[in-house]
């Protein structure tokens, strides 16, 4: 064993052979001083070679084996010195079975001797580890009153966890105080003070006087701990801290509108000695100071020239609400570009804590037909607390949490809006449907389409984000309640005109709600918190300033740490997986999902209706029932989407023609931004492959089965979906017979309805199924005001009945007459 | 035993005339070639021949440095450069200099050469204390292969002043060595004869050595 190499010899003699330079090695023996043939290995090309050693051959050998097993062990668990006692206690113990031929190497300069065990093997196991020796100064106060101080060498990481250097230049361990003198010669680079060290032959303390241990403190250590030396202070002479308070005054009459004005709050230095805050005398006295140590409370007390500034100056900059709020949150702010403590009292302290707390279940709204879960109930907890403090949050919940249910729980528990809640036009339908599900007799009108009254509000209103970026002016004139943002990521350009329109409407509150992880995109959360909760994180320029740069790095966990604190009161995100949710939620959650059809669905709609309900009057017997047929068919073409019905080629453009697919493109993006995965069922082949299509053009992996889908590729469609290759798998009905497992999928999407409820459970049963161990949710797609619209009411309202008129499928509805199909097709609009 | 001849690979041909030695040590080692010679010809040949890679491998041992030189009139030729090699008692007295300050430890370390080191027991070669050899036909000294190899002993010079040392008696391990022992005080170690006397206990169980996870 030599300094960051290892020879390998044979006890009997001759070369060992293997890799490694040739060469000979000096070595002391029991009959005395011989050179051997020998072949040395670098330590780390080494401990593979020792490592494959027979653990029953030459002791040297088996004891270097096992050295090596134990330096990966310590590599593994990351030691950077210093040892455990149960550690040391081990190693020594090997040490002390360490056979005389495994340390036959003689020290330097006598061939007498052999290396000490014990430091021979910590050396070998940092070399194994690859621990860098390190140098840091640690300043002794010798007579603090007399400024006579001096900074001692201190030595980590070489053959002991921590040494002085005086102490290292007495032992063998040469490589390590070459390791010594080159980082002190660097040190004395950036900080010029410490040349003299260099000028002794052993470099181990310097007198320092006042003059440099002001330099030292103010900007001396830092030059020096950027260099990779720390400096240590004695402790009887430090407990100095200061820290920022913000003056909360007197409790504001209204607090919304407090954090909402432009009122500041004053800020100020508090200094502490070991915990105990100083006087104004005190401050006083430091403030006049001149000497790097003063006197205070009977003690000697290192003063750095911040804190020394600090107690001349001691206001700082008065901080707005928000800021202030802010501020006390992430419970630092910084000051000069330092990073400072910061804590206030009074009341302001009492809504930090509020704030703070992990939201406790709420209690239930009167007027609400549901039973909200206990996280839901969390949920509205945490929303009326932001809420009512005027400051507004951004639930995250996953999809199928109900956030649209807890936010009607939202409106109901603050008495009753206006609520003015913005989505994308294809959850209109959803929100409208929920709103009278889970609060019946409360009123919603839509703000969208022909529809535009806003006299005699009461109860919410819905609009899409399109819609108020086209005729904001009359939402803009009124005074919201609760003002919501649904799919707040679409908002996540703060410079989009939809952006500042959303920020132009006036409201009490602000929430909104997103199921994707927003907390990934950092700008992202951002735009939506600022517009939750203006000015809580700053000018978007600030915020990547003081936390996206620093987070995003992944450099500065403390950081993340910080700003964690200051989001965790604005942003609450549940997860289907989080321990505590998955069991309150049912296996299996089924939604009925209503969109709108587009201007060309409906008028496409409405000339088929009118042609092919002269073509059925005109006809009797099996000709009317193949015209029935065919006029049944036609509209849900038309519902699923234009190109669909019209025969439409490879190459037309499929976006902004079809609600339905508006919605499934809409969900799509929640559910991969989850991570989960999506059965897309369809009964047309033809359908199918416009949604391959259309999903393969905005990049989302998709596969398609259908009936002429030979058997072997059917299973090798479902292991790659199984295995998480492909997150949605298109399937139409004929297809999903039996024998497909599909267990992976925790969404499972309708897109456009079976005639027979029988089937459809059938279809959805794929993966909703023994095997299954999430929670699946089950949206089924319907065209408003259609025939799909109409029959999804009777399954409904009249299931039996329904269930006997469908369970012949389409042939049930040949029997109808003139008056009956005209009523069951016949587009209404909405309202 | 550490090897006492250090090899270098040929440097590359480059354009011009070839980077001039940036040390001061380097810069001082020309001078001592330059102050000899009496044809200055020859010395800027001998620039040209050293930036156009006409030196093969260099090989440096104390007292004598060796290469071979090609050239369009023939050759290769073997060219070769010597230098004093330092007393016993003048490497005594500029390592008990360099001992003193643990500052010239960590220069020579750091590849740089401290003037007073230097200066005192006269390292660098002065006047015609370069003896150049070559078996080409030509009668300068320096001849322009002797000057090209000078050229480019100043480039490794630049980068390692023990290539210096090494010329003059010692390797870098011997130096550095022999400074170590003049600031410490060499490790006892335990006596051989005790330690092939002791009873050798068996090694401990590896499965009781779990370390603990550092952060």
């Amino acid at each position: 064993m030599e300094p960051g190499q290892v020879a390998f010899w044979c006890p009997g003699g001759g070369d060992p052979g293997g890799p490694g330079a040739a060469g000979v090695v000096r070595l002391v023996l029991a009959d005395g001083v011989r050179e051997v043939p020998a072949r040395r290995l670098p330590v780390a090309e080494a401990v593979p070679v020792l490592l494959a050693m027979p653990r029953d051959g030459d002791p040297s050998a088996v004891f270097w084996a096992v050295a090596a097993e134990a330096g990966v062990r310590l590599r593994e668990a990351g030691w950077t010195g210093p040892l455990e006692p149960a550690e040391d206690g081990w190693l020594r113990r090997l040490a002390e079975a360490m056979p005389p031929h495994a340390h036959a190497a003689p020290v330097l300069g006598d061939d007498t001797r052999l290396p000490e065990p014990y430091p021979l093997l910590l050396r070998f196991l940092g070399d194994v580890v690859g621990l860098t020796v390190r140098v840091s100064l640690r300043v002794e106060a010798e007579d603090p009153a007399g400024g006579r101080f001096r900074a001692v060498v201190q030595v980590h990481g070489g053959a002991e966890p921590l040494v002085d250097a005086a102490r290292l230049w007495e032992s063998g361990d040469q490589e390590a105080r070459h390791e010594v003198v080159l980082a002190l010669r660097r040190a004395a680079e950036v900080w010029p003070p410490l040349a003299p060290l260099l000028s002794a032959a052993v470099p181990s303390e310097l007198p320092l006087g006042d003059e440099e241990v002001v330099e030292l403190l103010s900007s001396g250590a830092g030059r020096l701990a950027e260099a990779g030396i720390s400096v240590h202070w004695p402790a009887e002479l430090t407990g100095l801290t200061a820290r920022a308070v913000v003056a909360a005054g007197d409790a504001p009459g209204d607090v919304p509108s407090f954090f909402g004005g432009g009122r500041v709050l004053e800020f100020d230095w508090q200094l502490a000695l070991g915990g105990a805050v100083l006087s104004a005398a005190e401050l006083d006295e430091l403030a006049e100071a001149r000497r790097p140590v003063v006197r205070l409370r009977d003690r000697w007390v290192l003063l750095d020239p911040a804190s020394a500034d600090r107690a001349r100056q001691r206001t700082l900059k008065p901080l707005t609400a928000v800021d202030a709020l802010g501020a006390v949150l992430a419970g630092t702010t910084e000051v000069d570009g330092e990073l400072v403590e910061v804590v206030t009292d009074g009341w302001l302290e009492t809504v930090r804590e509020r704030l703070s707390q992990v939201p406790e279940p709420g209690e239930q709204p009167p007027g609400l037909a549901a039973t909200l879960r206990d996280y839901q109930l969390r949920g509205l907890r945490w929303l009326s607390t932001v809420t009512a403090l005027g400051l507004g949050g951004c639930l995250a919940d996953d999809m199928g949490l109900g956030k649209t249910v807890t936010l009607i729980a939202l409106h109901l528990h603050r008495g009753g809006g206006p609520t003015l809640v913005v989505c994308p036009a294809s959850l209109l339908g959803t929100w409208e449907a929920e709103i009278h599900r889970f609060a019946p007799g409360v009123g919603v009108r839509r703000f969208h389409g022909g529809e535009r009254s806003l006299e005699d509000l009461d109860g919410f209103v819905l609009t899409t984000y399109g819609t108020l970026r086209a005729d904001p002016e009359p939402l803009a004139e009124i005074e919201w309640d609760l003002l919501v943002a649904d799919e707040a990521q679409h908002v996540k350009n703060h410079r989009s005109e939809t952006a500042k329109t959303l920020r132009q409407l006036k409201s009490s509150a602000r929430v909104a709600l997103t199921g994707t992880p927003v907390e990934n995109t950092l700008s992202e959360l951002w735009a939506i918190l600022d517009w939750t909760t203006p000015g809580l994180l700053g000018s978007h320029a600030e915020f990547r300033e003081r936390w996206a740069k620093r987070v995003e790095t992944g450099a500065d966990p403390a950081a993340a740490e910080r700003l964690s604190r200051l989001l965790r009161p604005f942003l609450l995100r549940r997860r289907k997986s989080d321990p505590g949710i998955a069991p309150e939620l049912p296996a299996k959650t089924e939604t009925d999902r209503p969109v709108s059809l587009t201007t060309e669905q409906a008028a496409l709609y409405e000339a088929a209706v009118r042609e092919l309900m002269a073509e059925v009057g005109a006809a009797g017997g099996m000709a009317r029932r193949g015209r029935i047929v065919k006029l049944l068919t036609a509209l849900k073409q038309i519902c699923n989407h234009p190109a669909q019905y019209l025969g439409e080629d490879g190459d037309t453009p499929l976006s902004g023609r079809s609600g339905k697919l508006e919605l499934l493109d809409e969900l799509l993006d929640t559910i991969l931004a989850e991570g989960g995965a999506v059965l897309v069922f369809t009964q047309y082949v033809v359908m199918a492959r416009l949604l391959e299509r259309h999903l393969a053009a905005r990049g989302i992996g998709a596969q398609l089965l259908h009936g002429g889908t030979p058997v072997r590729q059917r299973e090798e469609l479902v292991r790659r979906f199984q295995d998480g290759a492909v997150p949605v798998f298109l399937l139409s009905l004929k297809a999903a017979g039996t024998g497909l497992t599909l267990t992976r999928a925790d969404h499972v999407v309708h897109y456009d309805r079976w005639w027979n409820p029988a089937v459809e459970d059938q279809a959805t049963d794929r993966a909703y199924r023994i095997g299954q161990t999430r929670p699946v949710q089950v949206h089924r797609l319907v065209a408003e005001g259609t025939v799909e619209d109409r029959i999804a009411m009777m399954l409904r309202e009249k299931r039996a009945l329904a269930d006997t008129v469908l369970t012949g499928g389409e042939a049930a509805f040949t029997e109808l007459s003139d008056a009956e199909l005209s009523e069951l097709v016949q587009l209404r609009r909405h309202g | 035993m550490t090897e006492r001849v250090r090899g270098f690979p040929a440097f590359p041909a480059r354009a011009g005339r070839g980077p001039f030695a940036r040390s001061w040590w380097g810069r001082a080692w020309l001078r001592a070639m330059e102050d000899t010679a009496l044809d200055q010809r020859q010395l800027r040949r001998g620039q040209r021949y050293a930036a156009a890679g006409l030196v093969g491998p260099i090989a440096v041992s104390p007292g004598r440095i060796a290469a071979t030189v090609d050239d369009t009139d023939g050759g290769p030729y073997r060219t070769s450069l010597r230098l004093a090699e330092l007393s016993t008692t003048d490497w005594d007295r500029l390592l008990d200099r360099a001992a003193d300050r643990a500052a010239h430890l960590a220069a020579l370390l750091d590849r740089d050469l401290p003037p007073e080191l230097a200066d005192d027991v006269g390292l660098l070669p002065g006047i015609g204390d370069l003896d150049p050899e070559c078996d080409c036909p030509g009668w300068e000294l320096p001849c322009r292969h002797a000057a090209a190899l000078s050229f480019q002993v100043s480039w490794l010079l630049d980068a390692d002043p023990f290539v210096l040392l090494l010329m003059r008696g010692r390797t870098e391990r011997e130096v550095l060595d022999e400074l170590g022992r003049r600031t410490s005080r060499p490790p006892e170690g335990v006596l051989a004869a005790d330690a092939y006397a002791r009873p050798v206990p068996p090694l401990p169980d590896l499965a009781e050595f779990t370390p603990v996870p550092r952060r």
